[in-house]
């Protein structure tokens, strides 16, 4: 459904986007994550049509994406800081949309309005940081789109708007095969929601992996060894591609890239006394892969 | 809840959503504008034309006084447009000032162009708009009897106002996407039209001080300028009627649609990431540096005019010391100027690194130009036109010598003749004399306009006198006296008065009682042509009353206590006892022996009593 090839931008000196690759399946949900100034905004600002790639293409359903009216009616983007007319009334927001978007369904918009109980005559400046961007939420949802694009979607939200906007994106994936490409700090809630997950980094895309590929790709696992002055693990760290170590005393903790059942079968074959395989979260492997020491 | 859905349009130029919400969203700030507009148009028009009413008896007068007041409103309404213009522009195009608008437009799913184009639209409707609803309120005063306030002067005066706005709002949209910064495009705007104005002014100061003859007033700069030449376009089309055509905004319309091509290029070419930076274009970078150091460079250059020089336009070339600290001024001003644009820039101060180089090249530039002009190195200064390439040339000199102008070939070579001898006289000599300012207007065949003006040093009346025996300058002023005093000379400086139209002018006579006290006559509208034709007219064509520079300014022994007075009305002012001095002249057998007789033989009542003395 998105797809962005050799994807570069640089704004003066820096280069915010470098050759990026990515590919979104049509119906998925996928989750962008990185250390801050990875270049993750630039990223889905470039699919929303908003910036123009210096090199590369992105693509969605198969067109470019750039100046192409026909391809953005498809396309929803709710940025972190929603930008609304300050002075408009919800009403005059929901007319402009209908009036820009060509599938925009004003009787979902109320539905949602609704739901999250805003009036028609309030102006937007009285509503909460939170509210507007529930609001947010309502526009993006109401124009139909076939993919939508979120940047730090659940920032501001309570507890329970969180799980109402979280569960109205799962309802309009599951209906209508939606394609959703959201970016985020918060990894647990990706993880929730995510089946695929890029990790990006200096403005490249370091990896992308379906999600339970990329949990089943990586493991924790704590290690001793007969030995006690650390033979045994200095013994098998070559053999593993160790992305963290620690200790404590004789007990070994080791961030691994690799299957589980592998990482095990080798400590025991080189003659461990203790082997427990941990699972290990997306925010850790995000910690670990993005060689984040200092993310800890 | 039923709020309803647009109909969507498939222009491709204009989105309907946005065009409406563009409009709706500033109301409060148009209807703003529309209180201004009336306070600044409508009540003044009101006003005038309810006074003008007055006139109804004095057609030619209260045309006269409504042709004005035009022009007034043309300039206020310049002034409107202007302030407006980059108004509009700014609020309209938020987007391009502001990273999360920038995105919100950035995402709809519409063309860069269609936004271009609503954004467009929705500002000139707003600057049309306006000026037509305040025109709307003005059209009932039409119906007032002897209003002088027609449809056609109202739809002539929107026409050239939404003209003028039109333009202006070309550039000040091209200011705004040469930049994401609204201070900066509010520089950019100021660069483009009030900043040319110094600039023109500036330049034609220092021009002037440097170049002996070359006239300050009359150098056109005014390419620099779109405001200039818009005000001076708009005030003078209002007030002339001779261009009334509808085919006369054309121009206007045309620069407008030039400047719009080129903003719809530039924003295509735009990221609209650039929301928030001082310059959207690399490009614009040298641009605005260099001419942030050449406007610094000419204001130091003018701010050292002012100090060194009281009078800044009077053209007496600098001396050879004052050029030399001219330069260095420029050379400073042009350093500083390039240093702040680059501090602006690059919103940092530690910019010495990038100035310098542009700094030393504008320094040179400068001091070439001083040196350039100082030196007349092309020879502008030194040009005199060859007499057979003359159709016409108007000298004047102070209030003395003013509206002389010759074509015969015999008085254009004098002219010319006499333009050669003030460049050969350079203005050399006794600084503390009196300055006559010479200046010669030549209309050459081939259509162009060529202006001179030159400083001569003089006490001419005391050289006149026999008091200086050998004044520095005065053999100059002599020959300029006897173009003047020539037939063809004197027939076109009287010809204002001799062509006239006496309806609404006075011709008063003020006249000596034997007692001390004075009395005064207005000659009644049957005996002004006589008196004009068989009086007035033979004494300033034929007799010494015609002269100027003829050594005495006042009143001497030998005339009698009686003064002519020829004086026309103030036509915007609405007071009908203002008047303004055309000319006046003391009757004497020696001077004026037409009108003495004229008198006598009309008016024996007045009574013709030598005067006491010499008075002025």
């Amino acid at each position: 459904m998105i797809e962005v090839r050799g994807l570069s931008k640089a704004f003066g000196a820096v280069r915010a986007l470098d050759g990026v690759n990515m590919h979104v399946e049509e119906g998925s949900i996928y989750g962008l994550v990185g250390p801050n100034g990875a270049g993750k905004t630039t990223l889905l600002q470039h699919v929303a049509g908003v910036m123009r790639p210096d090199a590369g293409t992105v693509c969605v359903g198969g067109a470019a994406v750039w100046e192409n009216p026909q391809v953005k009616e498809a396309i929803s983007y709710v940025p972190s800081d929603f930008y609304f007319f300050r002075q408009a009334r919800v009403r005059d927001l929901c007319l402009l949309h209908a009036s820009v978007f060509p599938r925009f369904d004003v009787q979902r918009f109320e539905q949602l309005a609704q739901t999250y109980g805003f009036d028609a005559q309030r102006t937007v400046r009285t509503l909460s940081k939170g509210m507007q961007k529930q609001l947010a939420f309502c526009l993006a949802l109401a124009a139909r789109p076939d993919v939508l694009l979120l940047d730090e979607p659940l920032d501001g939200l309570d507890p329970a708007a969180r799980h109402a906007v979280l569960g109205q994106v799962m309802d309009e994936v599951a209906k209508r095969r939606m394609t959703v490409l959201v970016s985020s700090h918060n990894l647990r809630e990706l993880t929730d929601i995510c089946d695929h997950v890029g990790i990006m980094d200096t403005g490249r895309m370091r990896l992308e992996r379906d999600l339970e590929d990329l949990q089943g790709g990586f493991v924790k696992v704590q290690v001793a060894f007969a030995e006690d002055e650390g033979q045994g693990v200095a013994r098998v760290m070559p053999q593993l591609d160790v992305l963290h170590a620690e200790t404590q005393g004789r007990l070994h903790t080791l961030v691994v890239r690799g299957g589980a059942s592998q990482v095990e079968a080798l400590l025991q074959r080189e003659g461990a006394v203790f082997v427990n395989v941990l699972p290990l979260s997306l925010e850790e492997i995000f910690i670990y892969e993005v060689g984040g020491a200092h993310h800890e | 809840m039923r709020w309803g859905v647009p109909i969507m349009s498939d222009a491709s130029f204009l989105s309907p959503g946005l065009f409406k919400s563009s409009l709706r969203r500033f109301w409060p700030l148009w209807l703003a504008g529309f209180v201004v507009l009336f306070l600044m148009i409508d009540l003044p028009v009101y006003a005038v034309a309810s006074q003008a009413c007055q006139l109804a008896g004095s057609p030619a007068a209260q045309a006269s006084m409504m042709d004005e007041l035009w022009a007034v409103m043309g300039l206020l309404g310049w002034l409107y447009a202007f302030v407006g213009a980059i108004v509009v522009a700014i609020v309209l195009n938020d987007h391009l000032f502001d990273a999360c608008s920038a995105t919100f437009i950035g995402s709809l799913p519409v063309r860069r162009g269609t936004v271009f184009g609503s954004v467009l639209a929705a500002g000139t409707v707003v600057l049309v708009g306006l000026p037509a609803a305040a025109a709307l309120l003005m059209l009932p005063l039409g119906a007032i009897p002897g209003s002088a306030l027609g449809f056609a002067a109202v739809a002539r005066w929107l026409a050239v106002m939404a003209a003028v706005a039109c333009v202006l709002y070309a550039f000040a949209l091209l200011a705004c996407h040469l930049s994401g910064s609204r201070a900066v495009a509010l520089l950019l705007y100021g660069v483009m039209n009030l900043l040319a104005v110094c600039l023109e002014w500036a330049m034609r100061m220092l021009v002037s001080a440097l170049m002996y003859g070359i006239d300050a007033e009359g150098m056109v700069f005014d390419c620099l300028s779109p405001a200039v030449w818009l005000v001076q376009a708009a005030t003078g089309w209002i007030g002339h009627p001779g261009l009334s055509s509808p085919m006369m905004l054309a121009p206007y319309l045309l620069v407008a649609l030039a400047v719009v091509a080129g903003s719809y290029v530039l924003y295509g070419r735009r990221n609209l990431e650039t929301a928030g930076d001082s310059v959207a274009f690399e490009q614009i970078r040298p641009v605005l540096k260099y001419l942030a150091g050449i406007s610094m460079s000419l204001l130091f250059g003018s701010l050292y005019r002012l100090i060194s020089h009281i009078d800044m336009l009077d053209s007496l070339p600098m001396q050879r010391g004052e050029v030399a600290v001219l330069a260095i001024m420029m050379v400073v001003g042009a350093f500083l100027g390039t240093l702040f644009a680059e501090m602006i820039m690059s919103r940092s101060t530690h910019v010495l690194g990038k100035a310098w180089r542009s700094g030393l090249v504008l320094g040179c530039a400068a001091v070439a130009l001083v040196a350039t002009c100082h030196f007349d190195a092309l020879g502008i200064a030194r040009h005199v036109p060859q007499a057979s390439e003359v159709a016409s040339v108007q000298l004047d000199c102070d209030y003395r010598c003013r509206d002389l102008v010759v074509s015969s070939p015999e008085g254009v070579a004098a002219a010319c003749q006499l333009h050669s001898d003030l460049v050969a006289y350079g203005a050399a000599g006794n600084r503390n004399l009196p300055n006559y300012e010479i200046r010669l207007t030549y209309q050459l065949k081939n259509g162009r306009t060529l202006v001179r003006s030159y400083p001569v040093l003089s006490d001419y009346y005391a050289y006149r006198a026999g008091e200086r025996p050998a004044d520095e300058g005065a053999w100059l002023i002599d020959a300029l006296a006897v173009i003047a005093n020539s037939q063809e000379g004197r027939a076109s400086r009287f010809d204002a008065v001799f062509g006239a139209d006496y309806t609404s002018w006075k011709l008063q006579v003020e006249y000596a009682l034997g007692d001390g006290s004075y009395a005064s006559i207005e000659l009644p509208l049957a005996e002004r042509d006589d008196f004009v034709q068989h009086a007035l007219r033979p004494d300033l064509m034929d007799e010494p009353a015609g002269d100027v520079f003829d050594g005495d300014m006042g009143m001497s022994t030998e005339d009698y206590d009686v003064s002519v007075y020829v004086l026309e009305p103030v036509h915007l002012n609405t007071n009908p006892d203002d008047y303004t001095v055309v000319l006046s002249l003391w009757l004497s057998d020696e001077r004026t022996p037409n009108m003495v007789a004229w008198m006598r033989e009309h008016h024996p009542e007045i009574e013709l009593h030598p005067s006491s003395g010499w008075r002025q």
